[in-house]
């Protein structure tokens, strides 16, 4: 974006300036102008924006004179207008172009200055600010083909540019020595649970959920099950799941598509009166649409009965690991064990479940009027009413059992070739 | 700076499928190429006159081009279990 800057303006280089300088193929203008097309690299700097995940060209000379621009004031209107005109020309471009920031900013550029204090107060830990800004996806529809694995050709064509996919079982040549375990079974209503858990992507959307089911779910993975007040306001919770510093920065919002008794919509749980807040009414047609959207086109997961966004809020997170390197990776993993939780309860009542990261964060985050910066879509966890034995895109292994076990007398279903060094049993 | 990925493909698919455009940047390369950023300087522009590319030649790096973008989109989902 480029425009034209009055000279009454105030000028300050970006506080978190993050340059990224590659090598680029690019278009080689002169001989295209010949009429070739041909192809030459270039060294491209990007300055890479952790408050609005762009990407932003500059040249090598650019940068430099970027640099020359403090960050920690303001230039005034006077030293703005002091500069040499041709200086001042390239400044302004630059400030046109969101690469300094500029007072008032240019329209579109607004917020930028605004959000850097926001994370400076948060202390975000900058290069994780940095990855969280660039990762985020806005209107993404991967529109992917209904393929049950990458598989044949996608395969093939992946090898050849990155090289093969790296073994599924790993052992360590230089191991000193190993020690054979006993394969235990797994009995038991516990085990059936964890041995039944699975993703799915195949719905009976011919019939609603019923409402205990909801309720159950949400109670057993979001609920609070426990608090501790500390000093003042703050107070740790405890959930069926872990979190770092048993802070629990996630929240659940819900979208429904397909449940009885409960209006299709996107509602906020909240965890303190295990209720759900209404946040935007919409049909079960709309309610199917945004699903789609928020799962990135996968549409074998927008049509489950329940969608749950994994929402951090990660002002509380930072609050006790403030510029901590591990904060924003807990905040990760606090997500996952959630998921892996709602996987269970799922198994448990005999529902389908999935979770998935490929989301329209950026999408998501704008619906739900989530505070920028502060907060953060994550992830999203689904489940419903499978169809039991209709699912073309299940994942449908055989059975597996450790090889010395299956060489001891247990039946083994494969006979693996792939592990090596295990013939004469422990080493 | 010449254009990027991405805005390379879109200029291409402009040059290929758009007579017009392709009229204007025969006739003023260095003003209709500075619309995109591109900034060219005047001496390399062929004294003899602007010859472009034919539209199939141009369409047929465009395909290597969009191959090698999905590439990068699609490798980004693979499936949980």
């Amino acid at each position: 974006m480029e425009m034209t800057i009055e000279t009454n303006v105030r000028l300050r280089r970006r506080r978190y300036v993050f340059v990224r300088v590659a090598d680029q193929p690019v278009l080689d203008i002169g001989r295209f102008l010949k009429g070739e097309i041909a192809f030459q690299t270039e060294t491209e700097c990007v300055l890479l924006c952790p408050v609005r995940g762009t990407s932003l060209r500059l040249s090598v000379e650019e940068l430099g004179l970027m640099v020359n621009v403090p960050s920690d004031r303001w230039l005034t209107p006077d030293e703005v207008r002091a500069m040499r005109p041709e200086l001042l020309n390239r400044v302004l471009d630059l400030a046109g172009r969101g690469i300094l920031l500029c007072d008032p900013a240019p329209d579109g550029l607004d917020g930028i200055a605004e959000a850097e204090e926001v994370m400076e107060q948060m202390q975000w830990f900058d290069l994780a600010a940095l990855h969280h800004g660039q990762s985020r996806w806005r209107g993404v529809d991967g529109n992917l083909p209904v393929d049950a694995s990458p598989s044949g050709k996608s395969l093939e064509e992946r090898n050849k540019t990155r090289g093969d996919v790296p073994g599924h079982f790993v052992q360590r040549d230089d191991a000193l020595a190993r020690t054979a375990l006993q394969v235990p079974s797994l009995d038991g209503p516990f085990f059936e649970i964890l041995l039944g858990r699975r993703t799915t992507r195949a719905w009976r959307c011919d019939q609603c959920l019923p409402k205990p089911a909801l309720e159950k779910v949400l109670y057993a993975v979001f609920g609070a099950q426990g608090i501790k007040h500390l000093a003042g306001n703050v107070a740790l919770i405890k959930r069926t799941s872990p979190s770092a510093g048993a802070l629990h920065p996630i929240d659940a919002y819900v979208l429904v598509t397909n449940v009885e008794g409960v209006a299709p919509g996107l509602y906020h749980y909240e965890t303190a009166t295990h209720a759900l807040a209404l946040l935007e009414r919409m049909d079960r047609g709309e309610a199917y649409d945004v699903a789609r959207l928020f799962t990135a086109g996968q549409s074998y997961f927008a049509e489950a009965h329940v969608l749950l966004v994994h929402v951090a809020r990660l002002d509380r997170m930072f609050c006790k690991y403030a510029r901590h390197s591990k904060a924003y990776k807990t905040v990760l993993m606090d997500s996952g064990h959630l998921s892996q939780t709602m996987y269970l309860t799922a198994a448990h009542l005999g529902l389908g479940a999935f979770y998935t990261a490929a989301i329209n964060d950026a999408d998501i985050e704008s619906r739900l009027r989530l505070g920028p910066i502060r907060e953060a879509a994550i992830a999203i966890s689904g489940f419903g009413i499978p169809t039991n034995g209709r699912d073309e895109l299940a994942f449908d292994p055989d059975p597996y059992l450790p090889i010395w076990a299956a060489e001891a007398g247990h039946p083994s279903p494969r006979n693996s070739t792939e592990l090596k060094g295990n013939e004469d049993g422990p080493q | 700076m010449a254009p990027n990925k991405e805005g390379a493909k879109k200029f291409l698919q402009r040059v290929a499928n758009d007579p017009a455009y392709r009229k204007k940047l025969e006739s003023d390369p260095v003003g209709t190429l500075g619309e995109l950023g591109v900034k060219v300087d005047p001496k390399h522009v062929p004294a003899g006159g602007v010859k472009l590319p034919v539209s199939k030649e141009i369409l047929d790096h465009l395909d290597e081009w969009t191959e090698a973008l999905d590439d990068v989109f699609h490798s980004q989902i693979w499936r949980g279990r």
